[in-house]
């Protein structure tokens, strides 16, 4: 992860999410620290139903009622953000953070114009004037390798493609230039080729000093991508490091199991290996690890005891009290 | 739990310890509801309360018939024509429910009550009773509804794997759209169904109350309201309040069953509302 | 679009034509003469034969058809009716204006309260309204329209004496009464649908609420107001408009209940007259009348839906 001299972007502090029955908070993402430097893309990674979509949802104040922030702090830009009424948070959603959601089928408005979609969302945030926005939004789309942006400005989202269709609400969540985008599942529903241009346009972005927060179950696209990987299981950080650093000795059996599942064109021999048993219900918490039942490597305290951060390196962590050997050799 | 309770009233009607619906009691005509009639008598000195629970039979007789023939017609036809998706026999079913639906049904079935008359007519044969071409008439009008449920649900099942393979081992269509396809097609009717039969009362009480439906002296909930119109400006309210109402619990009955048979069969939505 | 047009014209006329013929042969398919119901049950052979002959009812049936419709087209001559004697246009030309207004203000009210009360309760799912709506729409699909018309009269006119009973005043003879006899007749026939589209209002637009364009205006930050009104309203109330249009045609079936309740002159009312005198010319006109006004609404309601929803092409 390179240090940069500048404050983060966007620091997350022992974030915890969930819901308040009686008084009782049950929480279902718990621990969750994570910060996000200028220009710096953080792939979060883990299955469906491990929290990586509710704390990218919690930083725009969107979590779905009655989920909500339990306790620790989300500092965007050097503010913190973490209990904001719903009201300033209409100046901190599409102004400071973008985001940009997975099946872009449904994410635009099937009656309105990519022009109006633009524009609504510049003439929220900006006083300009109708011929102001046109212009800029018209920019927004040739900004994200939209052709005759012009022409594409009166389409309907039903006339344009999955490709074009993403490409438009990455142009809306930039449009007015935050610092942050949050970006979950971008390229999951749309075709492999479609897949890496849409990739090649977050290389872009990034270049432009824009920080990305990358979520994903795609562990190889994120470490491709990506600076600094956060790998989260069961609501709970399992390891985070830089992507070099995971790529080369991932500490935690789930990391490592992740890492397993992808096809390998080098390893062509070895069989594709699956994780076994299923991800944990969100309310059945467990006192030790979230992984326990399902980890080749457990031991007895991993189902009695939630392990804490072990420290590699500056930039690299993992929660396991038995994570595998480094440097890591191949099984 | 309505339900229940108009029906088994109709069921029990001839061994309730209630009056005869026919029974002309000429000394007390229009009496005030009391002891002596629960609610009251009509014009011609009949029991309400035993001509509502007599009438129950009627209607509820009439709208179950009506509802079970337009199920019949409309399944089997909206099974067949989402079976054979592609033919010519879906392009002529479905062609026929679209003309159904957009012409004005219930006036239709108006002027058609009114040609064949209010008395028997002998048609090929059979002889036509009012209550059968009621019967007839509103079966007719659920037809294409109904139908259409019965269509789109044959129009996925046909094309999941199961059925496939059933067709793969040699089943026949018959057996295919009957005994494989039908199963999945029933929640969806059965709660449309339910609703209709609360329609199908409304609208025959309706057609016997402009004196289309059931013709007098039978007990009908529509003609004792009929009769009951000349009465509501001198007074006596009894004869017009109390058929209406067990109309209405009637109907509210089947409309909450077919809630709690839509909730029960057919799960979906229930989600509070998440961001705005 | 043009292509969409004709062939949903196409639809229409063919549909138009086909219940005409239906009923304009039904009723001459019926054993007895209308020439009976005329004459007299006692009327001779030579006077039956007559009236047929005065009438055209001894042609064959596709050829009085033919004539019949010819004539309706070219000339808005839908021939004399056998009862009264009058030209049937004057009286189409009297009633349907009665209960077209008597339906179209019984659809501004129906909408105009329940759209909001669906859109309420959709937006406060679990609230007082959304509550007030389960049980409120249930009573108003449960009550029969007609029956209600009668227990508001005995409540409003004969006790109260604050609304007429019945009767529709014209509108020449003061804007005021004439309002006030509309009252009951079209809160009876509002009822029901108001019942129905406030509910078809709430899951719309509950189904709209989840969408993902909905999170996805959230996300931009823009305002409740604006993701309310053009992201859910307009999406949500699209399917609405085919549904309103539908209840407008069924309206015409339980304005001939209404219409008898109310006593008022209107179509429907004639139509039910004329199926109780057996004037068949009559009927067979009103039939055809109530239809093309039905199959117009549904074809207006077609356009509309397909110009304000750009997913569909023409």
């Amino acid at each position: 992860m390179p240090m940069s001299a500048q404050p983060p972007i966007l620091s997350i502090e022992n974030l915890a999410i969930g819901l308040t029955s009686g008084g009782v908070p049950t929480p279902i993402v718990s621990g969750a620290d994570m910060t996000i430097g200028a220009g710096e893309a953080v792939g979060v990674v883990g299955e469906s139903g491990s929290g990586k979509s509710l704390t990218a949802l919690a930083i725009g104040g969107m979590l779905p009622a009655p989920l909500s922030v339990l306790s620790g702090r989300i500092v965007l830009d050097g503010t913190e953000i973490t209990r904001l009424p719903e009201a300033a948070f209409h100046r901190v959603r599409g102004v400071k953070v973008g985001y940009v959601f997975q099946d872009p089928l449904n994410a635009l408005n099937p009656t309105r114009t990519t022009g109006k979609h633009l524009i609504d969302v510049l003439r929220r945030h900006n006083h300009m004037s109708a011929s102001e926005a046109y212009d800029k939004a018209v920019a927004a789309l040739s900004s994200v390798g939209i052709t005759q942006p012009d022409d594409r400005m009166r389409a309907y989202p039903h006339q344009l493609s999955g490709g074009m269709r993403q490409r438009v609400l990455i142009a809306m969540a930039l449009v007015c230039n935050p610092r942050l985008l949050i970006a979950d599942e971008p390229t999951t529903a749309l075709d492999v080729t479609v897949q890496a241009r849409i990739v090649d346009l977050f290389r872009g972005i990034r270049a432009r000093g824009i920080s990305i927060m990358f979520i994903s179950h795609n562990l190889d696209l994120v470490l491709e991508f990506c600076d600094a990987v956060v790998v989260m299981y069961g609501g709970r950080i399992m390891e985070k490091g830089s992507a070099v650093e995971i790529g080369a000795t991932p500490r935690h059996p789930y990391t490592r199991a992740l890492m397993d599942c992808i096809p390998r064109l080098a390893s062509r021999s070895r069989q594709l290996r699956v994780i076994p048993g299923q991800p944990p219900t969100v309310l059945g918490k467990l006192a030790g690890c979230p992984f326990a039942e399902r980890c080749e490597r457990a031991l007895d305290v991993c189902r009695q005891r939630q392990p804490d951060m072990t420290v590699e390196s500056p930039t690299h962590a993992f929660a396991c009290w038995n994570p595998a050997p480094s440097p890591a050799v191949p099984s | 739990m309505l339900v229940g309770v108009v029906a088994a009233l109709a069921l029990l009607a001839p061994i309730l310890p209630i009056r005869d619906p026919l029974a002309l009691d000429l000394g007390h005509r229009l009496a005030a509801p009391g002891a002596h009639h629960l609610l009251g008598t009509d014009q011609a000195g009949r029991d309400v309360l035993s001509r509502i629970i007599w009438g129950s039979r009627e209607s509820l007789q009439i709208a179950l018939s009506a509802v079970l023939l337009g199920c019949l017609f409309g399944v089997t036809l909206g099974l067949i024509a989402g079976y054979k998706n592609g033919s010519i026999l879906e392009m002529v079913i479905t062609r026929c429910f679209d003309v159904l639906f957009s012409i004005p049904l219930l006036v239709l079935a108006i002027a058609l009550l009114g040609i064949l008359g209010a008395r028997p007519v002998e048609i090929l044969g059979f002889t036509l009773t009012d209550k059968i071409k009621l019967v007839g008439l509103i079966g007719l009008s659920f037809t294409p509804a109904l139908g259409r449920i019965a269509y789109a649900s044959a129009l996925v099942e046909a094309k999941a794997d199961y059925v496939r393979a059933k067709k793969a081992q040699g089943a026949g269509w018959i057996e295919l759209v009957f005994v494989e396809i039908f199963p999945n097609a029933v929640p969806s009717v059965i709660v449309q169904a339910t609703l209709f039969v609360g329609v199908a009362i409304i609208v025959e009480a309706s057609l016997s109350f402009v004196g289309l439906g059931v013709q007098p002296p039978t007990p009908s909930w529509g003609t004792m309201l009929a009769d009951a119109r000349n009465y509501i400006f001198s007074g006596e309210w009894w004869v017009a309040v109390f058929p209406g109402l067990a109309i209405c619990a009637t109907v509210v009955g089947f409309n909450l069953l077919g809630d709690a048979l839509r909730d029960l069969l057919d799960p979906r939505g229930g989600a509070k509302s998440t961001f705005v | 679009m043009i292509g969409f047009l004709a062939k949903r014209l196409a639809f229409a006329v063919t549909v138009v034509i086909a219940v005409s013929f239906l009923i304009f042969a039904m009723a001459r398919l019926v054993p007895t003469s209308p020439a009976y119901l005329v004459l007299g049950a006692d009327a001779g052979h030579a006077e039956v034969a007559a009236f047929e002959a005065k009438y055209g009812l001894d042609r064959p049936l596709l050829a009085q058809y033919g004539t019949w419709i010819h004539g309706v087209v070219t000339r808005f001559d839908f021939g004399v009716s056998f009862v009264s004697g009058r030209p049937i246009s004057t009286e189409v030309a009297e009633t349907l204006p009665v209960t077209l207004e008597l339906i179209l203000v019984s659809m501004v009210l129906c909408l105009a309260i329940s759209i909001p009360l669906g859109v309420i309760s959709a937006f406060q799912s679990g609230g007082f309204v959304d509550h007030a709506l389960r049980v409120v729409s249930v009573l108003g699909v449960s009550t029969p329209g007609f029956w209600l018309g009668l227990v508001l009269i005995l409540l409003l006119s004969v006790k109260a004496g604050w609304l007429p009973p019945g009767d529709l005043p014209r509108l020449s003879d003061g804007v005021g009464p004439h309002l006030l006899a509309l009252i009951l007749p079209c809160f009876c026939l509002a009822i029901y649908y108001t019942a129905i589209i406030s509910r078809m209002t709430r899951s719309s637009v509950m189904e709209v609420l989840h969408q993902d364009y909905v999170r996805t205006a959230v996300a931009m930050g823009l305002s409740k107001t604006k993701i309310r009104m053009i992201y859910i309203l307009r999406n949500g109330l699209i399917p609405i408009i085919s549904v309103a249009a539908m209840s407008c045609g069924y309206m015409f079936g339980w304005a001939i209940v209404i219409e008898q309740v109310f006593n008022i002159p209107g179509i429907c009312r004639a139509l039910l007259a004329a199926i109780f005198a057996r004037d068949y010319n009559l009927m067979q006109a009103a039939v055809l009348v109530i239809t093309l006004a039905f199959v117009l609404l549904n074809f207006l309601a077609d356009i509309g839906y397909r110009l304000l929803n750009p997913r569909v092409s023409w």
